[in-house]
C-alpha cells in the first residue's frame, strides 16, 4: 500500500488547482469567484465566498520569510475589496454576496513567524492564517492541505462547531473599540 | 417647568419634534400610508439594570438616527419613564401588563411611521412573560455577554423562545474586549440555537464598555448624546445601524 508523503509545492498550474480544491474542502468551504485579480499591492490570488455569501480574499506566499509582509498586504487588500462589494453585488446579484459583513482575509503560507502571528492577532478578526503543505499518495498528484491557525496556543478549544448559517455582523474594528481612537 | 432636549428640538427641525395634529382634512388625507412596526423583545432578568441601560441607550440611539422608536421596559430595570428625549417615548410595564403596554406603544408608533421609515419598538421582557412575547414579538433580541456563564444563560433564554414556537432570534453581544471575542461569543451561542431553530440567528453586532452604559443610565445621560465618539458610543451607533438595516441584509 502506498504511503502518504510530504511533497514540495507542485508546478504553478497544478499548484493553483490543488489550492482551489483545498479551499473548497475546508470546514467553511470557499467558492472561488475570481483568481489573480489586480490588487493594491500585487495580485489577490483568489476572491472567494463562503456558503453564507461572505467574501473572503485569499493571499498566498510560498516563501516563509514573506509571511509578515503577507499580513500587511492582506489588511490593505481587505479594505480595498470591501469598497467594491456593493458594485459586485449589483453586477452579479446571483452570487448572493453579503455587502454588510465586509471582507475576511485568509492568508496561506508554509509557516508563519511569531511576528506574523502577532501582527495578525493584533488585527483581531481581520485576518485568518493557515499553513499550507502538500502531500501525495504514491504517484498521485500532490494535494494541498490547509491547517488553520485561528485558535491561538493557550486558548480554550471551541466546544461548539461554528454555525453554518448564522453570520456575525459588525461594522466595527478593534481600533473603534480603543478609547484612543478618534476616528468616527 | 424644566424642558429636555426633546422638548425643543422641533424648533430647529420640525421632523424631530412630536407629530403635529393635522390642521385640516386635506392634511390628514395627505399622510403617507403607515409603515410596519417591528417589536423586538429583549429577554431580561429581575432588576436587570444592565439590559435596561442597553435598551434605553439603544432606543435613544435609534431615535438619534431618525427612526420612529419607543421602548417598554420593566420598572425594576431602573430606566426613567420619559416622553421624550429625541422623540423616543420610554414607558414601564410589568410582565402582566406587557401585552397591553406594547400594543399601545405599537399603535402610537404606527401613527409616526411610513413605508419608507418603519417603526421599532424595543421591549424588555421578563422570563415569565416569554409565551406572551413569543406570540406578539417579531423577534427576540438576546443581549449576551461573552463569558461562558452568560452564553449558557442566553442559550437557555433562546431555547425557551424556540420551545414557545418563536423561531426568529437575534443576538447583540455586549461587554466584548475585541471584535474577535464578540464573534466567537456569537458563534458559540448561535451554533446550538441555529440547529434547533433550523434557520440563521441574526447578528446585530456588539456593544462595549458595560460600565459606561450603566453609568449613563444612572446619570440619565445617554451615551449617544454625551459621548458619541467613545467606544461605547460608536458601538451603539453600529448596532442601531444594523437594527435599521433592511431585512434582507440580515
Amino acid at each position: 500500500m502506498s504511503e502518504l508523503r510530504w511533497t514540495p509545492p507542485p508546478p504553478p498550474d497544478r499548484l493553483r488547482s490543488a489550492l482551489r480544491a483545498a479551499l473548497s474542502r475546508r470546514g467553511r468551504p470557499l467558492r472561488v469567484l475570481a483568481e489573480g485579480i489586480e490588487g493594491l499591492s500585487g495580485s489577490v490570488d483568489w476572491v472567494t465566498a463562503d456558503p453564507a455569501g461572505r467574501v473572503v480574499a485569499v493571499l498566498l506566499t510560498l516563501e516563509e520569510d514573506r509571511a509578515l509582509e503577507l499580513v500587511a498586504r492582506g489588511l490593505a487588500e481587505r479594505d480595498a475589496l470591501a469598497a467594491r462589494l456593493a458594485e459586485w453585488r449589483q453586477l452579479a446579484p446571483e452570487l448572493g454576496l453579503r455587502t454588510d459583513a465586509g471582507v475576511d482575509v485568509l492568508l496561506l503560507a508554509p509557516e508563519f513567524s511569531p511576528a506574523a502571528r502577532a501582527a495578525a492577532a493584533a488585527l483581531g478578526d481581520a485576518v485568518e492564517l493557515a499553513r499550507v503543505r502538500f502531500a501525495a499518495v504514491g504517484a498521485a498528484p500532490a494535494q494541498a492541505l490547509l491547517e488553520s491557525l485561528a485558535e491561538q496556543p493557550g486558548e480554550p478549544a471551541v466546544a461548539t462547531p461554528r454555525p453554518r448559517l448564522s453570520i456575525f455582523r459588525s461594522g466595527l474594528r478593534d481600533a473603534d473599540l480603543s478609547p484612543e481612537s478618534r476616528s468616527a | 417647568m424644566a424642558r429636555g432636549l426633546g422638548d425643543v428640538l422641533h424648533y430647529f427641525d420640525p421632523a424631530l419634534g412630536p407629530a403635529a395634529e393635522p390642521s385640516s382634512p386635506t392634511q390628514a388625507e395627505s399622510r403617507p400610508e403607515p409603515g410596519p412596526v417591528q417589536l423586538l423583545a429583549v429577554p431580561m432578568e429581575a432588576a436587570d439594570l444592565l439590559r435596561g441601560a442597553i435598551v434605553w441607550n439603544l432606543a435613544l440611539e435609534l431615535g438619534r438616527a431618525g427612526a420612529a422608536v419607543e421602548a417598554v421596559i420593566p420598572p425594576d430595570a431602573g430606566v426613567p419613564e420619559e416622553d421624550a428625549t429625541l422623540g423616543v417615548r420610554v414607558s414601564g410595564a410589568h410582565a402582566a401588563d406587557w401585552v397591553r403596554a406594547t400594543g399601545q406603544a405599537r399603535t402610537r408608533l404606527a401613527d409616526r411611521t411610513t413605508l419608507d421609515a418603519p417603526g421599532l419598538l424595543l421591549a424588555g421582557l421578563a422570563a415569565e412573560a416569554t409565551p406572551a412575547g413569543a406570540e406578539h414579538a417579531d423577534r427576540a433580541l438576546l443581549c449576551c455577554a461573552t463569558e461562558p456563564v452568560a452564553l449558557e444563560r442566553a442559550e437557555a433564554q433562546g431555547r425557551r423562545w424556540l420551545e414557545a414556537g418563536h423561531d426568529r432570534l437575534g443576538v447583540v453581544i455586549h461587554g466584548a474586549g475585541s471584535v474577535r471575542e464578540a464573534r466567537r461569543a456569537f458563534e458559540r451561542l448561535a451554533g446550538p440555537l441555529e440547529r434547533v431553530a433550523g434557520q440563521p440567528i441574526a447578528s446585530f453586532g456588539l456593544l462595549v464598555d458595560d460600565l459606561a452604559l450603566y453609568r449613563s443610565l444612572v446619570e440619565r445621560r445617554p451615551v449617544g448624546l454625551t459621548r458619541p465618539q467613545s467606544p461605547a458610543g460608536r458601538a451603539l451607533a453600529d448596532v442601531a445601524r444594523l437594527l435599521l438595516a433592511p431585512e434582507d441584509s440580515t
